[in-house]
C-alpha cells in the first residue's frame, strides 16, 4: 500500500481509512476519571445526603443510574458513523431551541431559585443548555463544512455562524444562565478558531464580545455583585464569598498529600455545592495537591488524545467536531478549576465526569462516544490526514 | 496544536495555583478554619468555699441553671415563637430575645444566667427543640448573710470577685474553667466520628478565715448597739489574737446582706463594701499614746519612776500646746500620766526620745506601711517623713495627733506592745485547701520582728491595767478578769484637713486578760451624738462586752473572785428614781443629762463589777461640754514677772497667756484684767511687757 501511495500521489483520491478500533488511552482514561469521580462523588456528598435525605448512598444511586446511561449512550454512540451528525445538525438545533423554549413556559420548566433551566421528565430533571453546547457544536461544524470556500469573509463566512449561537444564547439569557452563555461563546470562539476564520476578524469578535458582556454583566446587580466578591472576598466572608473562602480553606486543609479519603472537613456543610460544582475541593482536601494534579494530568491526557483524533481525522466535519467537542470539555474544566481556586468569579459550571448533575454526566459521556466514533476513522498521522484533506 | 497549547497552558496555570493554595498557604488556611470546625463548651471551675476558723460555711456556691441558646439550630420560622415564649417564662423583653435568637453569626448564647430550678423545669416544658437547652449553673450564697460582709465581698452574676477577699483572692477561689473541644459539622452537630478534646476543670481552693464567727457576732452585736446608744454615723471594731497575728473577727457598721448587695445604688454599695479597718485612715487620739509609751520606757527615755508636771500646756518652739484639761493635772509619774491620758507628759516622752529614736519605734510597729493582711484596698497611712517633721509635729504625734492609722495598723502595733514585745503579721486568711484536702498555704504566725523588750512590754501592760483600773478607762473592767486598755477622742477633719467641729472619732482599745494578753479589740464609733463624747463612755463599754464575750466563749478562767451583782432594768425611770435602783444594787449612775432614761449601758440581766459604773442615755442630743465642769480661777497680779514666769503661773492655773508680740521681752506692767478678777478656766489674758528702763 505505501508504494501505491508514492507512486500515484495525485491521481487517485486516498482510500478512506479502514475502520478501526476506537482510541482505547482515551477510553480507558475516560472511564477511570468517570469511576473516580463516582467515588468522590460518594464520598464528598454522602454528609450531605444522610443530613438531608436520610440515606448517605442518594446522591451517589442517581448518579450511577446516569453514569449507566450515559456509558452506554458512549458505546452506542462510539459504533455510530459520526457523518450523519452534518445531517441531522438542523433538527438537532431546532429540537434544542424548541425546548429551551419550553423551559421558559411555566409548568413545564422547573424554577429554582428565581432560574428556569430545568425540565422535569419522570423525576429527573434535564439541564436543556448541557445539550445546547454540543448542538451548538454539531451546526457550527456543519455549517463550517458547507461555507469551506468563504470562510476568510467576514459576513459570508463568520456573520451566519454568529446566528447559529444567537438564539442558542438569547433563550438562555432569558433563563437566566449567564455563565453557560459565556461557555457557549467560548466553545464558538474556538470552533471558528478551528474553521480557519481570519484573526484580525477573529479579534473584532473578541472586542465585541467583551463590551456586550460588560453591558449585560452591569444590567443584573447578582452578576456584579460576584465579580466584587472575588476581587474583595474579605468585604463579606459569611455572604456572598462564603463559597470561595470555604473552598479555599478545603483545598488548603488537603495540603500536599491530602487528609485522606473520606476525611474532609469542609464536606460537613461547611462548603456549599461540595459534591456539584466544587468537588475539586473536597478532592483537593482529601487527596491533597497530589490527588488533584493526578486527576488535571488525566484530564490533559484526554485532551491530548482528543485533539491527536482530530487532527488526524481527514474531513473536515469531522476534525471540526471533534474538535469543539474537545474543546467544550476543555473550557469546562478550565472554568470549574478556575472558579474552585477563585481564579475567576463563581460561575457554576460542573466539573465533566465527576460533579453530580445527570445531564452534564450523560451528555459528555455520548458526546466523548462521538469522539470515540471519529477515532475509528482516523489516519495513522497528522500529515497524512492533512494530506487527505487537501485532496 | 495550537488549541493544545492554549488548553495545556491553562492547566498548567491553574495547577500552579492549586499549588500556591494547598500547599504554600495550606497552613494558614488550616488555622483560619479551625474555629468553625470545633465547638468549645466550656466546663466551670466550682468557686471555692470560704469558711471561719470552726469550718463554719460563710461563702459557697448554690446549684441554679442557665439557658443557652444555638440560633443556628434553630428553625427560621420558629424563632418568632420561641423568643415569645422565652421571653414570657424568663421575664426578658421580646425584641432582645428574638435578636438573639437571630444572630446567627453565634452559635451559643446564654441567654439568661441563675435561674432557679422552677424556672428551667418551664423553660424544658416549652419543648423548644435542640435549639434551646439549659445547663448547670452556680450561684454563690451566703449562709450567714450579712456577718464579715465587708471581709469577705460578693461576687458579680459572672462568680467573678466583685469586692473583699471574693475579689482580692479571685484567682485562687475562682479555679481554673476546664473546657471540652468537640468536633462540628457546619451547624454545631456533634460528629459521630469526631475527636473531642476534654480538659478538666481545676476547681477553686478552700479558704478558711482567721475569723471565728461566734466573736465576729459579738463584735457586730456590740457595735450596733454602740451605734443605736450613741446615736452613731457608724462604727468599726476589730478583734486580734496578739499571740498569733490572727484576726479573730473585724467589722464596718452599717453594713449589708451578702446575698443582696444594693447594686442598684453603686455610691451605697461602695461605701457599705468598703472595709473601712484597711482603707481608711484617722487620727488616732490618745489610745496612741500606747506606742509612745512602749517606745519611751524602751529608749529610756521614761520609766516607772519618772514624773511628769503638768501645767495645762506645753510650750514647744514658742507654740504652747493644750494639754485636754486645760487646768493640768500637776505632778504625776507615769502611771498617773497614763491614767489621766495627760497630753503634756507625752509631748515631753516623745520630745525627749527625739525624731530619730520615736520614728524608729514607730516604723517598727508597722506605721506608715500595710500591713499586708490581704485585704483589698489596704492603705499605709499618713506618717510624715522624719524629714519634714518638727519638733511640734512630734509633739503632737506623741499624743496621736499629726499621724493618721489604720484601725488595723493601731491594733496590730498595740498586739505587739503588749504581747511581750514581738510584733506579728496581721492575717484574715488562715489557710487554703485544695480539694483533695492539701493545705497550699498556711497563715504565718512567727513574729516578724521584735520592738520593744519583753521587760517594757510587761511594763506597759501593768501601766494600761491602772488604765482601767484606776484611770480613763475604768467602763471597761470585767468582773474576775483583769483587762488593760486605753482610751481615745480624735477630732475628725474636713475635706480641706480643717478640724470639724463637732465631729469625732471616740475609740477605746483593751487587751485581756491583762497580765498574759490573748485578746486585743479595738472598737471605733464614729461622730457620737451624745452629750459626752469620750472614749471612756462611748466606745470603752462595747469593748468590754465584746472581751467579756470572747473571755467566756475561749473558756478562760477568772484570775480572781469579784464580787458581782445583776444590773436593774432602769431604762423608763427618771434619773432619781434611776440612781436610786443602782445604789441599792451596788452600782454607780453616770448621767448624760438628767432626764428620762432611754438606754443604759451595760444591759439589765448583766452581771458587773459591784461598785462599776451603769452609763444611763437620755436620748436628748447635747453640745460637746468639757469634761470638766466650768471651773473659776482668781487671775494673779503678774507686775514685774518676766514671760516666762508669767507663762508657768497662768498655765498652772488654767490661764492662757497672750502677748502683744510674738517674742515678748522685759518685764510686766500691764494686764488686760487687773489681779484678783475671777475668771473662767481657758481664759484669755492680754499681758504687756516692757524693759523697766523705759519705763518713765
Amino acid at each position: 500500500m505505501e508504494t501505491a501511495v508514492q507512486s500515484e500521489p495525485k491521481k487517485t483520491p486516498r482510500p478512506e481509512p479502514e475502520r478501526h478500533h476506537f482510541d482505547f488511552p482515551l477510553f480507558i482514561t475516560l472511564l477511570a476519571i468517570g469511576v473516580f469521580g463516582l467515588v468522590m462523588l460518594f464520598s464528598a456528598s454522602y454528609y450531605y445526603a444522610q443530613v438531608k435525605y436520610g440515606s448517605g448512598t442518594y446522591f451517589l444511586k442517581r448518579q450511577l443510574i446516569f453514569f449507566a446511561v450515559g456509558l452506554t449512550a458512549m458505546l452506542v454512540l462510539s459504533n455510530v458513523r459520526y457523518k450523519i451528525y452534518r445531517k441531522l445538525a438542523l433538527p438537532c438545533y431546532i429540537g434544542v431551541c424548541v425546548v429551551l423554549a419550553l423551559t421558559l413556559v411555566p409548568g413545564i420548566g422547573v424554577k429554582i431559585n428565581e432560574a428556569r433551566r430545568w425540565i422535569n421528565i419522570g423525576g429527573f430533571q434535564f439541564q436543556p443548555s448541557e445539550f445546547a453546547k454540543f448542538i451548538l457544536v454539531i451546526a457550527l461544524a456543519a455549517a463550517m463544512c458547507s461555507k469551506r470556500l468563504v470562510m476568510q469573509s467576514f459576513i459570508q463566512g463568520v456573520i451566519p455562524c454568529l446566528f447559529i449561537l444567537g438564539p442558542l444564547a438569547g433563550l438562555i439569557i432569558l433563563q437566566p444562565n449567564y455563565s453557560m452563555v459565556i461557555i457557549l461563546a467560548l466553545v464558538t470562539y474556538v470552533m471558528l478558531y478551528l474553521g480557519g476564520v481570519r484573526m484580525s476578524h477573529r479579534f473584532l469578535l473578541v472586542v465585541v464580545g467583551l463590551i456586550a458582556g460588560i453591558l449585560i454583566l452591569y444590567l443584573k446587580s447578582y452578576r456584579s455583585n460576584r465579580i466584587s466578591a472575588w476581587w474583595n472576598p474579605e468585604a463579606d466572608p459569611t455572604g456572598k464569598s462564603y463559597q470561595a473562602i470555604q473552598s479555599r480553606i478545603a483545598l488548603g486543609n488537603g495540603g500536599f498529600f491530602g487528609q485522606g479519603l473520606n476525611f474532609s472537613r469542609q464536606k460537613l456543610l461547611f462548603l456549599p455545592e461540595r459534591e456539584n460544582d466544587y468537588i475539586l475541593a473536597i478532592i483537593g482536601e482529601e487527596l491533597g495537591f497530589f490527588g488533584c494534579f493526578l486527576l488535571i494530568a488525566a484530564y490533559a491526557f484526554a485532551i491530548y488524545r482528543g485533539i491527536t483524533i482530530a487532527l488526524r481525522c481527514r474531513d473536515r466535519f469531522g476534525r471540526l467536531l471533534a474538535g469543539g467537542i474537545v474543546g467544550v470539555f476543555a473550557i469546562q474544566i478550565i472554568v470549574n478549576i478556575g472558579v474552585v481556586t477563585s481564579a475567576i468569579p463563581s460561575t457554576g459550571q460542573t466539573l465533566p465526569l465527576v460533579s453530580y448533575g445527570g445531564t452534564s454526566l450523560m451528555v459528555f459521556m455520548a458526546a466523548m462516544g462521538i469522539l470515540l466514533n471519529i477515532s475509528r476513522y482516523t489516519e495513522v498521522s497528522t500529515q497524512n490526514a492533512a494530506r487527505a484533506e487537501q485532496q | 496544536m495550537h488549541t493544545l497549547y492554549a488548553y495545556g497552558l491553562l492547566l498548567l496555570m491553574l495547577t500552579g495555583f492549586l499549588f500556591v493554595i494547598q500547599v504554600i498557604m495550606g497552613p494558614k488556611l488550616q488555622r483560619s478554619a479551625l474555629s468553625q470546625w470545633t465547638r468549645t463548651t466550656v466546663i466551670p471551675a466550682a468557686r471555692g468555699d470560704i469558711l471561719d476558723c470552726t469550718g463554719k460555711v460563710l461563702a459557697t456556691n448554690g446549684n441554679v441553671y442557665k439557658v443557652i441558646i444555638w440560633p443556628k439550630q434553630m428553625a427560621e420560622n420558629d424563632r418568632e415563637r420561641a423568643a415569645a415564649e422565652l421571653s414570657r417564662v424568663l421575664g426578658l423583653d421580646y425584641e432582645t430575645v428574638l435578636k438573639r435568637c437571630s444572630s446567627t453569626q453565634y452559635q451559643e448564647i446564654v441567654l439568661k444566667r441563675q435561674i432557679d430550678s422552677a424556672t428551667r423545669d418551664a423553660v424544658n416544658a416549652l419543648k423548644l427543640g435542640s435549639g434551646v437547652g439549659t445547663a448547670a449553673d452556680s450561684k454563690r450564697y451566703y449562709p450567714m448573710g450579712s456577718l464579715l460582709s465587708q471581709v469577705i465581698g460578693f461576687t458579680n452574676v459572672d462568680n467573678q470577685g466583685q469586692a473583699g477577699l471574693e475579689l482580692s483572692y479571685d484567682k485562687y477561689l475562682a479555679g481554673t474553667d476546664g473546657k471540652q473541644v468537640a468536633e462540628t459539622d457546619s451547624s454545631g452537630n456533634l460528629l459521630a466520628y469526631g475527636v473531642s478534646e476534654y480538659i478538666e476543670p481545676v476547681d477553686g481552693l478552700q479558704m478558711y478565715l482567721s475569723c471565728n464567727s461566734v466573736i465576729e457576732s459579738y463584735l457586730e452585736n456590740a457595735l450596733s448597739q454602740a451605734i443605736a446608744v450613741n446615736n452613731a454615723k457608724s462604727a468599726q471594731g476589730i478583734v486580734m489574737d496578739c499571740k498569733t497575728g490572727a484576726i479573730l473577727a473585724m467589722a464596718t457598721k452599717p453594713d449589708y446582706d451578702l446575698n443582696s448587695p444594693p447594686r442598684n445604688d453603686l455610691e451605697l454599695l461602695a461605701e457599705l463594701s468598703r472595709n473601712r479597718i484597711v482603707t481608711d485612715v484617722y487620727e488616732p487620739g490618745s489610745t496612741f499614746k500606747i506606742l509612745t509609751l512602749s517606745a519611751a520606757i524602751d529608749s529610756g527615755a521614761a520609766d516607772l519612776g519618772s514624773s511628769f508636771y503638768c501645767g495645762g500646756s506645753y510650750l514647744v518652739n514658742g507654740e504652747k500646746i493644750h494639754c485636754w484639761r486645760h487646768a493640768g493635772h500637776g505632778m504625776q509619774d507615769l502611771t498617773e500620766a497614763a491614767e489621766n491620758s495627760c497630753n503634756c507628759a507625752f509631748m515631753r516622752m516623745a520630745l525627749k526620745m527625739g525624731k530619730q529614736t520615736f520614728y524608729d519605734y514607730l516604723y517598727a510597729f508597722g506605721l506608715g506601711q500595710s500591713t499586708e493582711s490581704g485585704l483589698p484596698g489596704e492603705v499605709r497611712g499618713l506618717v510624715t517623713h522624719e524629714k519634714y517633721v518638727t519638733e511640734n509635729d512630734l509633739a503632737r504625734i506623741g499624743f496621736g495627733q499629726s499621724i493618721a492609722v489604720t484601725p488595723l495598723q493601731l491594733c496590730s502595733a498595740v498586739c505587739a506592745a503588749v504581747n511581750g514585745g514581738e510584733l506579728h503579721q496581721p492575717y484574715v486568711i488562715q489557710r487554703l485547701v485544695d480539694r483533695e484536702g492539701n493545705t497550699v498555704y498556711e497563715a504565718n504566725t512567727a513574729p516578724l520582728r521584735r520592738v520593744i523588750s519583753a521587760e517594757t512590754s510587761a511594763k506597759v501592760r501593768a501601766i494600761l491595767q491602772s488604765v482601767v483600773d484606776n484611770g480613763t478607762g475604768k467602763n471597761c473592767r470585767i468582773a474576775g478578769y483583769n483587762v488593760g486598755g486605753k482610751t481615745g477622742t480624735a477630732q475628725k477633719y474636713d475635706e480641706y484637713g480643717r478640724v470639724d467641729a463637732g465631729k469625732y472619732i471616740c475609740s477605746f482599745i483593751g487587751f485581756a486578760p491583762a497580765d498574759d494578753p490573748r485578746f486585743v479589740c479595738l472598737i471605733l464609733v464614729d461622730e457620737p451624738q451624745v452629750d459626752q463624747i469620750f472614749g471612756s463612755t462611748v466606745a470603752a463599754p462595747f469593748v468590754k462586752n465584746v472581751l467579756e464575750d470572747v473571755l467566756h466563749y475561749s473558756g478562760i478562767l477568772p484570775s480572781h473572785a469579784e464580787e458581782t451583782v445583776t444590773v436593774p432594768d432602769v431604762v423608763g425611770l427618771t434619773a432619781e428614781e434611776a440612781e436610786a435602783k443602782l445604789a441599792e444594787a451596788g452600782l454607780t449612775a453616770m448621767f448624760q443629762s438628767r432626764d428620762e432614761i432611754t438606754a443604759q449601758v451595760p444591759a439589765a440581766g448583766e452581771t458587773a463589777a459591784k461598785g462599776s459604773e451603769v452609763l444611763l442615755y437620755t436620748g436628748k442630743d447635747g453640745e460637746y461640754d468639757d469634761e470638766e465642769p466650768k471651773r473659776y480661777v482668781k487671775v494673779p497680779d503678774l507686775k514685774g514677772k518676766t514671760p516666762l514666769q508669767a507663762y508657768d503661773i497662768l498655765t498652772a492655773l488654767g490661764i492662757e497667756l497672750v502677748t502683744e508680740t510674738d517674742d515678748p521681752a522685759g518685764f510686766a506692767y500691764m494686764q488686760s484684767v487687773s489681779g484678783g478678777t475671777v475668771v473662767e478656766v481657758g481664759y484669755k489674758l492680754k499681758v504687756y511687757f516692757r524693759f523697766e528702763n523705759n519705763d518713765d
